[in-house]
């Protein structure tokens, strides 16, 4: 066993070393600012300010294509689309409305006419988004980008300020989503941080890929790509 | 399930929050080697108490039930309950330094970023260990219940993880100085 002086020596560079910590102020802001006490299930006024994501590093307003209809999400907790099925874990129900401002903010600010993308020819077409809640605040909303055919040469269009992770198998970008809402007399207001976007490319026919994104509100980042993980695998 | 739902309770925990960021994240630190998994870890801890407000907040120690919420996360995250039990009543033998030779590796640790690589590479029961006995500065006891082992399993994965951290401090081990460098620029400081 331990002798009281060695004990007095790791409690000292303990303290040294715990000292040393400092929490970075993104962190700070993002674990003081997390709405930790939603109320499940009771969205609707979200909706009814009209909101809209804002891209802060463009600082451009995109509309968001936040699709309301639950007929193509199944029961049992599993998301559809496309061809694609999601299976949610379990405690999550499909959500009539949105329960989710930012997901996806990048595409449809790409569809439109994004820069940088000349030559994939992405179609105009907003893509659909479904969405699934959990009992306890969390959300998690799927949005399928429109497939194209990567050039050599051409740039991955969703390839700007994400950070490469895995999820399963799949190679994946993870976005901290900037997002504003428009407020009561249109006035931009800061959406609180803690939202990220999961875009995870995915294999469609004729050698054209596509992005799946899942997003996530009241999720960590982690909870955010295990669940992805699993779904993907599912 | 519980929600807060009374504007005093919702100001007591997000007073609360404010107050307890700074050292769940630095104990989570200290549990994961990584500033992004301490910053996981303590959102998820503050969800687990929020949850449960309306209870925590009328202990006598809420920020004491908050560092329990966090080793468990860091703890079922790491490794099963099971195989954590195992991990900690492994037979001696790893102890091959003694006490001497760890208080003098420990006296000569003048960088603190090595001392945190260090204390990453000792299994997560034997790490838990001594974050909450030397760190945390809690009783044997207290740490045997977070962790639901005997006071005996506490005093030898503690004795065992000092020699593993030691031994690594004595030369087992330094990374490259670009993974150091890494984990300074996410905000931890030497």
């Amino acid at each position: 066993m331990i002798t009281e002086d060695l004990e007095d020596e790791l409690r000292q560079t303990f303290a040294r070393a715990g000292a040393g910590i400092e929490v970075p102020e993104a962190a700070r802001m993002r674990l003081r600012e997390r709405n930790y006490h939603p109320r499940p299930m009771h969205r609707g006024a979200v909706g009814a300010v009209g909101a809209v994501a804002l891209a802060a590093a463009t600082g451009i307003a995109v509309p968001l294509a936040l699709g309301g209809g639950s007929a193509a999400v199944a029961s049992g907790a599993k998301i559809r689309l496309d061809s694609y099925t999601f299976t949610m874990p379990a405690g999550y129900h499909p959500a009539r409305r949105p329960c989710l401002l930012g997901i996806g903010i990048h595409i449809p600010h790409i569809v439109s006419g994004g820069k940088g993308i000349s030559g994939i020819g992405l179609p105009k077409v907003p893509p659909q988004m479904r969405a699934a809640a959990s009992t306890d605040g969390g959300c998690v909303g799927l949005m399928l980008s429109p497939a194209y055919r990567p050039k050599p040469g051409s740039p991955d269009p969703y390839a700007i300020g994400g950070s490469p992770v895995l999820v399963g198998g799949h190679k994946a970008l993870l976005y901290d989503v900037p997002a504003a809402q428009r407020g009561p007399g249109g006035k931009l207001v800061p959406l609180r941080p803690g939202i990220f976007d999961l875009f995870v490319l995915v294999p469609t026919r004729g050698g054209k890929v596509r992005d799946l994104v899942i997003g996530s509100d009241n999720l960590t980042k982690r909870q955010l790509i295990a669940i992805a993980a699993s779904g993907l695998s599912s | 399930m519980e929600w807060i739902a009374d504007g005093r309770a919702k100001r007591q925990f997000e007073a609360f929050v404010a107050g307890e960021t700074e050292r769940l994240f630095r104990t989570a630190y200290l549990m994961t080697g990584d500033a992004a998994d301490a910053e996981d870890l303590v959102q998820e801890a503050f969800v687990r108490i929020a949850r449960r407000w309306h209870r925590v907040r009328s202990m006598k120690r809420p920020a004491a039930y908050a560092r329990r919420a966090l080793v468990n996360l860091a703890l079922d995250g790491a490794r099963r309950r099971s195989k954590l039990r195992a991990e900690l009543d492994a037979p001696e033998g790893g102890a091959e330094h003694a006490d001497e030779t760890a208080a003098r590796a420990l006296r000569e640790v003048d960088d603190l970023a090595e001392f945190r690589w260090a204390l990453a590479q000792v299994p997560p029961g034997q790490r838990a260990v001594l974050v909450l006995r030397y760190w945390e500065d809690l009783a044997v006891a207290e740490v045997a219940e977070i962790l639901g082992c005997s006071a005996g399993t506490v005093k030898s994965a503690a004795s065992r993880g000092t020699a593993r951290l030691a031994s690594i401090l004595a030369g087992d081990g330094w990374p490259a100085r670009e993974s150091v460098t890494s984990a300074t620029q996410k905000g931890v400081t030497p």
